[in-house]
């Protein structure tokens, strides 16, 4: 089967029952095709085209960019339909109170000195509260837990 | 040494895979003695850069895109002991990523020639061990 795109194809992926085929483009399209109908559904993103996407549901997502931010989308298949069900980020960030430090070369000194923890970001979150300062270059999703790493090299969690 | 593109871990068979950019494919397994993990290269020719690499959900399998148009399959040959692959050509560009089917029979590759395939990935080796009640489509 072929799908004729409109921009470099960055990442794709399939839903957990194989019936969907996620593909993101760099143009900041969005594609998903319906394996069971021959459906194809695609969304023009409102934000940075993704990088990495990894399935969270059979018909939910997680889609991490060129724009810092994570995004959990979710597909329709009756309505065919994409929809943004949430920005991991910008709630997170909302959430948060207190200074926020931004110490890069903090947290790396840390690491160094074998503190090797992942960053939690959240209400159980360490004593750093941190907003990413780079792109983020893959995420993998586990339960209700995203793990992201990003060009400035951390490992965050978030929880969705 | 070169820039390290792609890495995997397959929890069902807890081997990981790497690529990279001077063309190599390391399948590493975990040696319990020495609690050491230690590569294994993989046999695959290739005249540029292994952009990506993906186990499948079984983790007998592998998936490999390179900048030379191919998709590659790969599997661990009980004939000749070695990790080898078996490649398509079906794109005109660089493939920059693939991903199995949760069978394991089919691959979805993305490229720079603008174009997606649902390809078949069976290898009989491999795939002839396990029956399947129900594939998730009838074609492709």
């Amino acid at each position: 089967m072929t799908i004729q795109l409109s921009a470099w194809v960055n990442t794709v992926a399939w839903n957990p029952t194989s019936s969907f085929c996620y593909i993101a483009t760099h143009d900041a399209v969005f594609t998903v095709v319906n394996n069971n109908d021959k459906t194809i559904t695609t969304i023009n993103l409102t934000h940075s085209p993704f990088n990495h996407i990894v399935p969270q549901s059979n018909t939910s997502f997680v889609g991490v960019g060129f724009d810092r931010h994570i995004y959990l989308y979710e597909y329709d298949a009756d309505k065919t339909k994409i929809e943004l069900k949430n920005t991991l980020t910008k709630t997170q960030v909302a959430e948060e109170t207190g200074p926020v430090k931004t110490g890069v070369s903090d947290i790396m000194k840390r690491f160094d000195a074998g503190q090797k923890k992942s960053i939690q970001v959240g209400s159980n979150a360490n004593n750093f509260k941190h907003i990413h300062p780079a792109l983020i270059n893959s995420g993998h999703v586990l339960g209700n837990t995203v793990i992201t790493s990003d060009y400035a090299g951390f490992i965050k969690t978030w929880n969705l | 040494m070169q820039y390290i593109c792609s890495v995997d871990w397959s929890a069902e068979s807890n081997k990981i895979i790497s690529s990279s950019h001077d063309r190599n494919i390391y399948v590493w397994s975990l040696n319990q003695t020495l609690n050491k993990w230690l590569p294994e290269l993989v046999v695959y020719k290739t005249k540029v850069s292994v952009l990506d690499v993906k186990w499948s959900k079984r983790g007998d399998k592998f998936s490999a895109t390179t900048g030379s148009k191919l998709v590659s399959t790969g599997y661990f040959s009980d004939e000749t002991g070695w990790w080898t692959c078996q490649s398509m050509k079906e794109h005109k560009s660089s493939v920059t990523c693939a991903r199995f089917d949760a069978s394991g029979l089919f691959i979805l590759s993305g490229s720079t020639d603008l174009k997606a395939y649902i390809s078949s990935s069976y290898i009989q080796e491999i795939d002839d061990k396990y029956t399947y009640d129900k594939l998730p489509y009838n074609k492709v």
